[in-house]
């Protein structure tokens, strides 16, 4: 997991930094690494995908074909090519090769749908993309084992822009009034991070400068109030964050430092109609789903439940030390138990042995007569005995067993 | 040799129990009437699995009045029909199942009963099930089959016996 995190996240990295450089260098004119800047944010969606290099840019084409059981992931469970890059309109075929066995096309929001698995070569399922957007599909039985692919529709691939923008977090419609807002300024990096609160734009002063900052993680950012555009605050859309009222002085400031890897959109209450919204971005991963956001899945969340369980299996192992605790305390404070007391009366009383010379130490022999024996005691351990082995009986054939809805008759 | 009268009772007690055990089995056998999966189904080639008359288009069939068939193939991660599109089984009825696989051992486990085999690559795992409720159970696969066996399941549907229009 963590390897892999750090693999997805040294190539969003390496792609910002060829994106930057590229912009850069080429500035406006058109640079050979274009495709390579502007590869999509796909979320985390390749990170198991072992054919997965980069977006095929697969623009300007009428029909698209895409093999289905191409060699990868430990077999043949891939797409081949995994990501491509299609015009709007375009038709992409997918073809069955018909290896590592019953596959399908499935879009991850429903978009389309080659229904059930199949596994004959030849087969083939097409779907004309009109729509701009990023499509990841999958196939559902081999999902697990990486099968995913994607298709991006339309976007900067045709050779024709500078280096794309580093790869942007899906913010959804948030910024879409946001007047603004041009992209996430990269800050990564630094210790303190200042957000200006009151900054022009929106038709006024009713923006912040930056509206959508990237960060690393334990960076403290400061909104700093700038006085303009009447009172303002900040408050997080989720809560995680709320400077309060809103207030108007100059100087004011608010701070939140950011632990937790992930995008967190926040508004100015009074004024976010108007589009006085920003995002803060933590995390170098692309976005919320990249390569470090979310929980690390592994970790063990202490339920009340799993602490029972631990609670009652840590008992169980101690049962045996407090049952002798127990029987410790319940013969010191009653009376020595009965079986040691005829030792010392049972030797004493036996005739002395012939010794040979070589006869070892006298060896105490201990024999329970007839009358040591509890027939009381014993029958009632036994009656417990058998009450538990027929609970347990009934509870396993009649319960368990044929209590259990439909079964095998034949 | 002299035994306790407690212990004559306790060891009268123990074959009782025995003899109980045994009887409840027979019981469960003769008059519930659970039967073990055996080689009943037959055997198959599994290279041809997708050739054979009664699985290249597996699925659920009437044979007689509230009896059913239903031929299911287990693969690398799917149950066909079963994981893309539910078995769809009516209430009130006898569904003997025949299930297969294709490639490695897979499990086919009705999810909290009893319906339960090992689904082995040459064999045809047969199992006659009585579904009297509608309900929706889940299938999974109970055997390791590869890296995408913990995806493995699927859903058999009961239905109402009125609104049943044929099977997966």
């Amino acid at each position: 997991m963590s390897r892999a995190d750090s693999g997805a996240s040294r190539r969003a990295i390496l792609r910002s930094t060829a994106g930057l450089a590229t912009a850069a260098l080429a500035g406006g004119t058109a640079g050979s690494a274009a495709a390579q800047g502007s590869e999509p944010d796909y979320g985390g969606w390749f990170d198991d995908v072992s054919n997965y290099d980069e977006t095929v840019d697969k623009t300007g084409q009428d029909t698209v074909e895409i093999v289905v059981g191409a060699s990868g992931n430990n077999g043949n469970f891939a797409f081949g090519p995994a990501a491509v890059r299609v015009s709007p309109g375009t038709k992409v075929v997918w073809k069955w090769n018909g290896k590592g066995g019953a596959h399908n096309v499935v879009a991850d929001d429903g978009t389309f749908n080659s229904g059930s698995a199949v596994a004959d070569a030849g087969t083939t399922f097409e779907y004309t993309f009109e729509e701009e957007g990023t499509y990841k599909y999958y196939c559902v039985p081999h999902k697990a084992l990486g099968m995913k692919g994607a298709v991006v529709v339309g976007g900067s691939g045709g050779g024709g822009s500078s280096g794309g923008p580093p790869p942007e977090p899906d913010y959804g419609d948030w910024f879409s009034d946001v007047s603004n807002y041009d992209g996430t300024v990269d800050e990564t990096g630094q210790d303190t991070v200042e957000v200006t609160v009151g900054a022009s734009g929106n038709n006024g002063n009713f923006a912040f400068g930056p509206a959508a900052v990237r960060v690393s993680p334990g960076t403290k950012v400061v909104w700093k109030w700038n006085g303009k555009g009447g009172a303002h605050n900040v408050v997080a859309e989720d809560g995680t964050f709320d400077s309060g009222s809103a207030v108007a002085d100059a100087g004011t400031t608010f701070e939140y430092t950011f632990d937790e890897t992930g995008v967190y959109k926040y508004a100015c209450i009074p004024h976010k109609a108007l589009g006085m919204k920003g995002a803060i971005v933590v995390g170098s991963g692309g976005g919320g789903g990249g390569g470090e956001g979310g929980e690390p899945a592994g970790e063990l969340v202490w339920t009340p439940g799993l602490l029972m369980f631990a609670g009652s299996v840590v008992l169980g192992m101690l049962s045996p030390i407090l049952f002798s605790v127990f029987l410790r305390f319940k013969t010191g404070s009653w009376e020595r138990p009965r079986e040691f007391e005829p030792e010392g009366a049972v030797v004493d009383e036996k005739p002395a042995a012939p010794v040979a010379e070589e006869a070892p130490e006298e060896v105490a022999e201990v024999e329970i007569g007839h009358d040591e024996y509890d027939p009381f005691g014993t029958a009632s351990l036994i009656v417990v005995y058998f009450l538990i082995l027929v609970v347990l009986w009934i509870f396993m054939y009649f319960v368990e067993f044929l209590g259990r809805g439909p079964t095998v008759i034949g | 040799m002299e035994i306790h009268r407690f212990e004559k009772l306790w060891l009268a007690a123990g074959i009782l129990l025995i003899v109980g055990f045994i009887a409840t089995v027979t019981y469960g056998a003769v008059g519930e009437g659970v039967a073990m999966v055996n080689d009943d189904g037959g055997t198959i080639d599994p290279t041809k699995v997708s050739e054979d008359a009664n699985f290249s288009d597996p699925g659920v069939e009437q044979v007689g009045p509230h009896e059913y068939e239903a031929h299911i193939v287990a693969q690398q991660f799917l149950f066909k029909p079963g994981t893309s599109t539910p078995i769809r089984v009516p209430a009130n009825s006898t569904v003997t199942f025949y299930v297969t696989s294709s490639d490695v051992v897979h499990g086919f486990n009705i999810v909290g009963t009893n319906v339960n085999t090992m689904v082995i690559p040459g064999q045809v795992a047969k199992m006659k099930v009585r579904f009297e409720e509608p309900r929706e159970y889940g299938i999974v696969c109970n055997e390791y089959c590869g890296a995408g066996h913990h995806t493995m399941a699927g859903t058999i549907e009961v239905v109402p016996e009125d609104d049943y229009e044929g099977g997966a």
